[in-house]
């Protein structure tokens, strides 16, 4: 899978091979040609970046899958007065329902960010950082309840929903962290004017999925 | 001798535990025993995990699919001919071109 740079013409190789959406009006009969019945030749259908961003995102999901079940099991086999957190405290609800919405948000943008891209690259700058503003806001928020949680000596070792909680939302704070960062690359790359449409897909694609698999951890983790 | 006893003792034990399957469970933790019945959860993670992958294998199989059968559509007809009257040495042709570049 070879060839895909975005449009931009930055490989070496022979420049009627190597890129994908060169003007074939403006190629020769000879040209046209070698592009079509080269030996051996392989097409790009879809860039490797984003091939392989998705190859990673379904052993993502069936990670999240693993820590879910376990989850269901643990919990439809425990006492339903075993099954608290500590001091009588509730996981809180409606605060993050306010953050999921700020995830959604930044979702959002982000769908209206790709649509921008591909009709002009460089008017996405100002939606793809209001995206990642987003999507930090929502990390934060949920790292603002950890704080209150902890406090009230809800931890790991307190009890098994705990522990639960901390492993299962712990681990999705963590994937948004890592697409946060690959968000702000993108953003980097694109005010620069050097952002390949393959990396933009790439990291688009992992923020969708830390935006879809929260309402499943939070429908079943919180309710 | 023996292995007619083995093979006797094998068939004794199957034919009991189909008749009881609740004996046959490998796991000490598992459904049907503690203070509440979870064999439902236990089913449907089973079912999850089983087919969560295999969908997703699926789909991704299915959409590359879609993207090579469109790439296909989408080869503009003016290079047609082209195709059709491909030269056997195509591998030369594309040499002398690159040569010229």
């Amino acid at each position: 899978m070879r060839g895909w740079d975005g449009g931009r013409h930055t490989s070496n190789r022979p420049r009627l091979v190597a890129n994908a959406d060169t003007d074939l009006d403006a190629m020769t009969a000879m040209e046209q040609a070698v592009r079509v019945v080269r030996p051996g030749a392989r097409r790009e259908v879809v860039p490797s970046g984003l091939l392989g961003m998705v190859i990673f995102v379904g052993t993502e999901v069936m990670f999240f899958a693993g820590l879910i079940s376990a989850f269901t099991i643990s919990k439809a086999g425990a006492p339903r007065d075993a099954w608290i957190l500590p001091a009588g405290q509730v996981l809180p609800l409606a605060s993050t329902a306010v953050n999921t919405v700020a995830l959604f948000a930044s979702g959002a943008l982000l769908w209206v960010a790709g649509r921008q891209y591909r009709a002009r690259s460089s008017s996405a700058t100002q939606t793809l950082l209001a995206a990642t503003f987003f999507g930090a806001l929502f990390v934060m928020l949920q790292g603002r309840e950890w704080v209150g949680l902890i406090g009230h000596g809800v931890t790991l070792r307190s009890s098994a929903l705990g522990a639960f909680f901390y492993v299962i939302v712990g681990a999705h704070a963590m994937h948004a962290m890592a697409a946060l960062a690959g968000l702000g690359v993108a953003w980097w790359r694109l005010r620069a004017g050097r952002l390949s449409y393959g990396f933009f897909l790439a990291a688009q694609t992992f923020w969708y999925f830390v935006v879809l698999i929260w309402p499943v951890i939070y429908a079943r983790v919180y309710f | 001798m023996r292995e007619s006893i083995s093979r006797r003792v094998v068939g004794i034990t199957a034919s009991l535990l189909t008749a009881a399957p609740a004996s046959a469970l490998a796991c000490p933790v598992c459904a049907l025993v503690g203070p509440s019945d979870n064999t439902w959860a236990y089913q449907a993670m089973s079912a999850m995990l089983t087919l969560l992958p295999l969908a997703m294998v699926g789909a991704i199989v299915w959409w590359l699919a879609r993207l090579a059968a469109r790439a296909d559509t989408e080869r503009p007809p003016a290079t047609q001919h082209l195709v059709d009257r491909a030269p056997v040495g195509g591998a030369e042709t594309y040499s002398a071109v690159a040569r010229v570049e």
